[in-house]
């Protein structure tokens, strides 16, 4: 979808009103909207912004708006149409007038204002200075206007919206037409007035100079007057009509030729370029309006960026499968004799200190490489007679696995004896920033899948209570420790 | 010309942060679920990348291997096709019990036989396991560019280099040290930068999505300051009517200010927090203090005068240029007498703006009271410390951040260009008579640029 200019100061409605107040809170079924639209993040921004509850309204007031700016437009070309005729009929008041005075005062206000138009355009293009003047002037009468007409909550940022569409690339072109139109206006209806009192009234049309020589100012004269002629849109500029004039000495084809020549420098030099400007600026314009561009990188925008995010999710498998149920303990076996026997599991620990102290459990090796399985394996097998239990010291630095979960269970397997889980390492646990119950629980649940029993000992601080458990397991036919 | 999509697997032992790093490449904290538990993640699961609407990227999160041991045991039994990973790898998830008994292996196994590169997570706080170099092995039989990624590098108890001279004995040189809960764009660019050097074929697109991401980080900040600077212009350009008589206890007024530029903090900070993908609940910090008030009410004290002077100048060239146009076009005749009448018109009008409304209000008993220097200097501190956090902050990360407490240094420049906001209430959006103009504008761009010296 495009982007339109009520979308567009809408969008920026909503984003200075949500930069001033904070998000709206009722916007979850407008960004799910947006996230379903096909286009860009400038799409997405405007179908949201037209789906939040106030958008009716909103709307509302930007068609209101447009009126606004439409009788203000047409305002400024009848203030153009009855300025230019002003200034003819004052330039024509007299039945002598001095020709270069009546052009000068019908073209130096509009030619004054191109220059300045154009060293704007070119000048202060990068800076927005173009089309400033009349975007101040259609600013104040926004905001004098604003409370009295406007009616929506997102009243104060509309307005705020049409100033800021002033300062694009749009609004500038926009602003640059009207200016046009306006002069174009003018110079139009100074020339209908100038035809007019030319058709009707007789006048006397003189030039003259105190200080300079005749010959340059004629040489000025023929200067105008030179492109009029070469388009033929007045008689050749020679030196008769204009000497005729000097001297007082005009006869009517003078007259003539002097009328169409001040008709003709206020058409090419002021209502000309003005309606080439004027059309070539409405051009640009509707180009832009096409497609106005919503700034996406400010801060008001780019927040919604990730709510707005249409989120694709590829190749996504869903069929978890599910924990494996309790299985039941391993039972002490009837011959079970000797000492109960120590294995540890992916310990960081000294191997001089590995061992339960207190509880006369006899080392057989490690489960952490494959050498040392096959070994313990080996050992386990070759026993004459089953252990009373098989203890196996488990680190909780280590996240319990269901490889680690099968070696053990194989090993009580082969021990034939129950097993028990002591959970060391809690205190390293939560100096790294772990957090112990989560991991405890993890053991826990590993345990009951294997058939084990667990119990948690802090080596560095031995409870006799747990030392105590231990032994009530081995001595209570690998029952609960 | 369009670019190659590259699919990328994160694979790695069961709770090595494989879900934290998709966040943090992804910046989105929604992704998947992270939890200091094993198991966590059961399903693969994939996001895409897009740049400009054009998607290049494809991550997917995988569940954790857990029995690498009993699996490489399995695979190295089915003897046959040694030097023929891949169709080894197929050969077993073929085999009807294959999934049953390695369910999350074989999803693992599953998609690194179809993405274009493996990321290898490691913990580094873990000791070198042959558990682990069994993974690699495995995973070596996918066939695929294998890139180990060092989590956890910045923990006390890290064991990088162990771990950099053990992945170097299996011959796997492209490591790259990425802790998933800081978020430091220049290690992203890195772990980018290694992809690409192991991936010819795709250089195309990690260049495109690089250059978007670099563009995206720098429009990020730049918002987020302009985003900074609105909030301390709104600041310092508020004001609220206090009776003149009960300027000494202002409480009534004082409190409204407080209110008014508590609430517009707040929403810088919700601001600032979705430009960086966070929520509220990642944020925490104490209410803004303010206790004294700022009085700009001396009509003649210098700052006040220069403040209204330049704005009645401007009113007065303005006139006097509509004026002298309208001479020129009466050729003269009007003798300057437009220049003239414009000129006093746009004196009059500058002076009426700019004074007119201070006057009404002290004729009729009321003085403004506007956020004092500390307090701007306390909001500039607390957002820059906040924006400067999320910026290095990981989307795994679950730790609050908290707000900042002294301890920087006030910001002299900064706080001149403010005071002169402060002349200005029309530009406070907190201010009934807010209007936005160039001035606003211009004066919002100051303090941008100083905001960007600044983080610099």
């Amino acid at each position: 979808m495009a982007l339109n200019i009520e979308g567009w100061l809408l969008a920026e409605a909503v984003r200075l009103a949500e930069e001033q107040h904070g998000r709206f809170t009722d916007d979850v079924s407008a960004n799910a909207l947006a996230r379903t639209t096909q286009g860009d993040f400038a799409d997405r921004l405007a179908v949201r912004a037209g789906a939040l509850p106030d958008a009716a309204e909103s709307r509302q007031d930007i068609r209101r708006l447009r009126r606004l700016a439409t009788g203000l437009a047409a305002a400024l070309l009848a203030a153009g149409t009855v300025a230019g005729w002003a200034a003819a009929q004052t330039a024509l008041a007299a039945r002598h007038v001095d020709a270069l005075m009546a052009l000068g005062a019908l073209l130096g206000v509009p030619t004054a204002m191109l220059l300045l138009w154009l060293a704007l355009f070119i000048g202060g293009r990068r800076q927005g200075h173009q089309g400033r003047l009349l975007g101040a002037v259609f600013s104040a009468v926004l905001n004098w206007s604003a409370p009295r007409l406007l009616r929506s909550r997102l009243a104060p940022q509309l307005v705020r919206s049409c100033f800021r569409l002033s300062l694009t690339g749009l609004g500038r072109w926009l602003l640059s037409s009207v200016s046009h139109g306006f002069w174009l206006a003018y110079t139009a209806a100074a020339m209908l007035a100038m035809a007019l009192h030319f058709s009707l009234v007789q006048y006397t049309l003189t030039w003259g100079t105190t200080i300079l020589e005749p010959q340059t100012v004629a040489t000025v004269i023929e200067a105008i007057a030179w492109l009029p002629s070469a388009l033929n849109l007045m008689p050749d500029a020679n030196s008769d009509w204009i000497v005729a004039a000097r001297e007082g000495a005009e006869t009517e084809a003078v007259r003539a030729a002097w009328a169409q020549f001040l008709l003709a420098a206020v058409f090419l030099y002021g209502a000309l370029p003005r309606l080439i400007l004027g059309v070539l600026c409405g051009a640009m314009a509707r180009y832009h309006a096409r497609r106005p561009m919503l700034d996406c990188s400010l801060p008001g925008y780019l927040r919604l960026q990730d709510a707005l995010a249409v989120t694709a999710q590829p190749g996504v498998d869903d069929d978890a499968a599910a924990s494996p149920p309790p299985r039941a303990r391993h039972r002490r076996a009837a011959n079970a004799a000797g000492p109960p026997l120590l294995i540890t599991v992916e310990l960081e620990a000294d191997v001089d200190t590995i061992g339960l102290p207190e509880v006369d459990a006899q080392f057989v090796g490690s489960v952490d490489t494959r050498a040392a399985r096959h070994q313990l394996e080996a050992a386990l097998g070759a026993l004459d007679r089953p252990p009373p239990g098989l203890i196996a010291l488990c680190s909780l630095l280590r996240t319990p696995d269901t490889g680690t979960a099968a070696v053990l269970s194989h090993m009580a397997e082969v021990a034939d004896a129950p097993l028990l889980l002591a959970l060391n390492d809690g205190a390293r646990l939560a100096e790294r920033g772990g957090d112990t119950g989560p991991r405890e629980a993890d053991w826990r649940r590993l345990a009951d899948a294997i058939g084990a029993e667990c119990i948690v000992l802090d080596r560095s601080d031995l409870d006799p209570s747990t030392i105590a458990s231990v032994r009530r397991w081995l001595g209570d036919e690998g029952g609960k420790p | 010309m369009s670019l190659p999509l590259l699919d990328i697997g994160v694979v790695g032992h069961t709770n090595t942060g494989k879900t934290s790093l998709v966040r943090t490449l992804t910046h989105n904290r929604t992704f998947g679920a992270v939890d200091n538990r094993g198991g966590t993640t059961r399903t693969v699961s994939g996001v895409t990348l897009e740049a400009d609407g054009t998607p290049l990227i494809r991550i997917y999160d995988s569940p954790g291997l857990e029995n690498a041991p009993a699996l490489l045991e399995r695979l190295d039994r089915m003897g046959s096709q040694r030097h023929d990973g891949p169709t080894r790898l197929h050969r077993f998830l073929a085999e009807p019990d294959s999934r049953r008994a390695f369910d999350q292996e074989a999803r693992v196994l599953d998609l690194t036989l179809t993405i274009d590169v493996i990321l290898y997570v490691v913990d580094v706080r873990e000791p070198v396991l042959e558990k682990y170099q069994d993974e690699l092995t495995v995973l070596g039989y996918a066939a695929r560019p294998v890139i180990a990624v060092l989590n956890f590098v910045a923990a006390r108890d890290s064991r990088e280099a162990e771990w950099r001279d053990a992945l170097a004995r299996v011959r796997l040189h492209t490591v790259v040290a990425f802790d998933a809960r800081v978020r430091d764009f220049a290690t992203e660019e890195h772990l980018y930068a290694k992809l690409r050097s192991q991936l010819d074929a795709f250089a195309p697109t990690l260049d495109t999505w690089l250059d978007h991401r670099r563009e995206e980080e720098r429009q990020r900040e730049a918002a987020a300051l302009l985003s900074i600077a609105e909030l301390l212009v709104d600041a310092a350009a508020a004001r609220r009517l206090t009776p003149v008589d009960r300027r000494e206890q202002p409480i009534k007024s004082l409190r409204e200010l407080r209110d008014a530029v508590r609430g517009r903090e707040q929403v810088c900070v919700e601001t600032l927090l979705a430009l960086y993908a966070f929520g509220a609940e990642d944020f925490e910090d104490d209410e803004l203090p303010l206790e004294n008030g700022y009085w700009p009410d001396d009509l003649f004290a210098p700052e006040t005068l220069r403040s209204h002077s330049l704005r009645t100048g401007s009113h007065v060239s303005v006139g006097a240029g509509i004026g002298a146009l309208v001479d020129i076009g009466t050729g003269g005749l009007s003798l300057g007498a437009g220049t003239a009448l414009g000129t006093l018109i746009g004196g009059a009008t500058g002076v009426s703006h700019s004074l007119g409304p201070n006057l009404w209000h002290r004729w009729r008993g009321h003085a403004p009271v506007c956020v004092d220097d500390q307090t701007l200097q306390a909001l500039a501190i607390r957002q820059t410390y906040l924006l400067t956090e999320l910026k290095c902050r990981g989307h795994a990360s679950t730790e609050t951040v908290r707000g900042a407490h002294g301890g920087q240094t006030p910001d002299s420049e900064l706080l001149r260009l403010l005071r002169k906001a402060r002349q200005h209430p029309q530009w406070s959006s907190l201010n009934e008579t807010f209007r936005d103009s160039h001035g606003r504008a211009k004066m919002m761009a100051g303090v941008t640029q100083l905001l960007t010296d600044g983080q610099r």
